[in-house]
């Protein structure tokens, strides 16, 4: 009996341990079982062994794709980190209507991915929001009206998705940067003014230091969700944009397995993208984490 | 005290700069919101007319066999060309010598497109039969306005001439058109701009032209353009079931982990967080394997059951079990209160905004998943709205007032949902997102 119950807190685990085992730990090792096989879901599959790797290495589309999400992850992380940080800083400021205008950063993040993205689509076309916008704020430098054809010009086709992702998630960063920011202790800031640091020498020394272990987290995420971006370009760029220029990893994954029916190739691809991610991850962590140790 | 005064006015002007870049970025954040609203509302035609009005324009319909087109009144479209020949004319004669006078340059197109403009607004607010008096005085302030500009000034003589010959019959068609205005209660012709029958002009009586500015039907008309009521059913269906069961599933495996002691706890965990680090991409497939294997594909079931199990809900409640008092537990022991009866009659009662927190993220989570359900379901019945949405994305190309409407209900019940419940949503992402 008491043996027995000794087993029955497992009984609670059990739910959801269960799910957990059949949808996400064993599909993880017959994801690389299946990769190893060549295999549309019709007829019985066949063995490679190591082939669907070999070809996925000299696969132009795959190479493309991890470009044009290092492009993406590069010029989400450079320009919405950065806008992040400056609208952060200026939010921890003791501003009035701090809850109106975080409120307002954070509307996009909350919005769902698939319609706001929609809007996204309307706003790009020739004839859309941004370009309106920009030929009259254009017109008051006496720029000749122009129209950039934001979906359908390769690198045009980048800087939109870059563009659109960068809105989307920067009320997250913002809300990451804001918490940490309102968490340093005033009295830094009392010592350098008696000190007579500047602005920019408390945000140099005080406030960027502090903030590093929240930055290295938020370009971690920002990494990741770059590779595993997939509604954007399914709904900006149905087809992956012009050229491809706007296919991801994940992407890619989509059309190989539920448009080619290449299944083992496509769990292939899904290992060789997991990897690339493990990788970043930890030589952020290595390369940046060190500095993260000067932390208050 | 005044060196304290002068140290409060220097910042002053730091502290507008920030307000104002603060309201730029909102502004930024906000707008495409604002515009897929005011899109809704508009007509398939001003859609396409590349203005930027965020009120919608007032427009004119009849119904013709049955359906309802826009129609503009022929003798404000007359107008308006009258208007665009003239400039043409104008343009084509003197352009050249006015290459190098910017400034005179935009002040003959300014007073060309201000004078449709005009025209426009005339016709929007007032039936025809009662612009006689308003019309004149507007081809004459136009010409007043170009004489006056210093253009002829600056035109060879035969130029100026003909410049001005051209002003005195724009604003005589302009009178004659405006006198050919039917009298009071006479029907009017109207153009009707969109549909098969475009660019035919009918004569209608003037009751009959019925003014809009916002067009309410065109939600309906997208709602009705696909199975959106269905979707919206899956949808609500789906992530309620996921929410419920997730919560539940957690809180058992939270109240384990946190209060008891069992073989291989340590273990257990460990595995559970580090199947945080597996990314969705790379179960997708074999799941569509083992769903499809199970003969789940497109049921409730492929969507509800895989998330039944979360660690972001085990974890997160986990830590909150955590922080209980051991009082609280062993009161209800002595009380002869069972486990289970404690974790549902005590525990979880008191740990509402926990519960909350973890539903809220969930219910989001599910409703706004997309390649999950893409994949798993094929047929209009069992798409969640997510996915219907971009089919209907893919299907209605174009027609961006009918997008921008379906995107508005789709967006408004979970940003309802948000301000409702923003202080758990912010804590709840500062908290989870801190310490992952």
């Amino acid at each position: 009996m008491s043996r027995l119950s000794k087993f029955t807190p497992l009984l609670y685990i059990l739910p959801a341990f269960a799910v957990i085992l059949v949808f996400l730990i064993l599909p993880m090792f017959y994801a690389l079982y299946l990769s190893l096989f060549r295999w549309d879901m019709v007829a019985p599959s066949q063995f490679v062994g190591l082939r669907n790797y070999l070809i996925l290495i000299q696969d132009a589309e795959f190479l493309l794709s991890l470009l044009n999400t290092a492009i993406f992850s590069l010029g989400s992380i450079v320009f919405g980190l950065g806008l992040s940080l400056l609208v952060a800083v200026l939010l921890s400021k003791k501003i009035r209507g701090l809850g109106l205008f975080r409120t307002a950063f954070f509307i996009p993040y909350i919005a769902s991915m698939t319609a706001i993205a929609i809007v996204w689509r309307w706003i790009l076309q020739p004839r859309g929001l941004l370009n309106l916008v920009l030929n009259s704020a254009g017109s008051l430098f006496g720029a000749a009206p122009g129209e950039i054809r934001w979906l359908q010009q390769p690198g045009w086709a980048r800087v939109a998705i870059i563009i659109f992702i960068v809105w989307k998630t920067m009320g997250f960063n913002i809300l990451i940067f804001l918490t940490r920011l309102l968490d340093i202790n005033p009295s830094y800031y009392e010592a350098a003014d008696i000190d007579g640091a500047n602005a920019l020498a408390k945000f140099r020394f005080i406030t960027w230091p502090l903030l590093f272990p929240t930055t290295l987290f938020l370009l971690t995420i920002s990494t990741i969700f770059s590779f595993q971006m997939f509604i954007p370009v399914f709904i900006l760029t149905p087809d992956g944009g012009p050229l491809k220029s706007t296919s991801t990893g994940v992407f890619y994954l989509y059309r190989t397995a539920f448009n080619n029916n290449l299944f083992g190739y496509a769990c292939a691809i899904a290992y060789v993208l997991f990897f690339i991610i493990l990788i970043l991850t930890m030589l952020q962590k290595k390369f940046l984490g060190k500095k993260a140790a000067y932390e208050g | 005290m005044s060196k304290k005064a002068a140290k409060n006015r220097k910042i002053i002007s730091p502290r507008v700069m920030i307000y104002l870049v603060l309201t730029a970025g909102a502004v930024t954040m906000v707008f495409p919101f604002v515009w897929m609203i005011s899109t809704s509302f508009k007509s398939s035609l001003e859609v396409l007319s590349a203005r930027v009005s965020l009120i919608p324009e007032a427009k004119k319909y009849i119904r013709v066999e049955g359906s309802r087109e826009q129609v503009e009144f022929a003798l404000a479209l007359e107008m308006e060309g009258e208007v665009t020949r003239k400039e043409g004319d104008i343009a084509g004669r003197i352009g050249g010598e006015l290459s190098g006078r910017a400034e005179l340059q935009a002040e003959l197109s300014n007073t060309f497109s201000d004078l449709r403009l005009e025209i426009e607004k005339l016709f929007r607010h007032r039936p025809p039969e009662d612009i006689r008096e308003a019309s004149a005085r507007l081809g004459e302030e136009a010409v007043r306005r170009l004489r006056a500009s210093g253009i002829p000034e600056v035109l060879a003589p035969d130029s100026r001439t003909y410049f001005l010959s051209r002003l005195l019959s724009l604003r005589e068609n302009l009178d004659r058109l405006a006198d050919s205005t039917p009298a009071p209660g006479e029907p009017v012709a109207v153009v009707i701009l969109a549909g098969e029958r475009r660019g035919e002009v009918i004569s209608v009586a003037p009751g009959e032209v019925i003014r809009k500015r916002f067009l309410w039907e065109n939600f309906k008309k997208a709602w009705q353009a696909a199975p959106f009521a269905r979707y919206f059913f899956n949808s609500i269906l789906v992530s309620s079931l996921v929410t419920i069961g997730q919560v539940l599933t957690s809180a058992l495996a939270a109240y384990a982990f946190a209060r008891m002691k069992f073989p291989f706890k340590e273990p257990l965990f460990l595995l559970l967080l580090a199947t945080m680090m597996i990314p969705s991409q790379v179960i997708l497939i074999p799941n569509y394997a083992i769903i499809s294997w199970l003969g789940w594909v497109n049921t409730y079931a492929a969507l509800v059951v895989p998330f039944l199990g979360a660690v972001f809900g085990i974890y997160f409640m986990r830590q909150h079990f955590e922080t209980l008092p051991q009082d609280l537990f062993d009161a209800a022991s002595i009380d002869g209160c069972g486990r289970l009866r404690t974790l549902f009659q005590i525990v979880l009662p008191i740990s509402g905004p926990v519960i909350l927190t973890v539903s809220l993220f969930t219910f989001i989570m599910i409703w706004n998943s997309l390649l999950w359900p893409l994949v798993m379901t094929n047929t209009p019945e069992m798409r969640p709205l997510q996915v219907g949405l971009a089919v209907f994305n893919q299907e209605s190309g174009t027609d961006w007032e009918l997008l921008m409407s379906a995107s508005t209900f789709s967006i408004l019940p979970l940003l309802i949902i948000f301000f409702v419940a923003q202080k758990h949503f912010v804590e709840g992402i500062t908290r989870s997102g801190m310490k992952s």
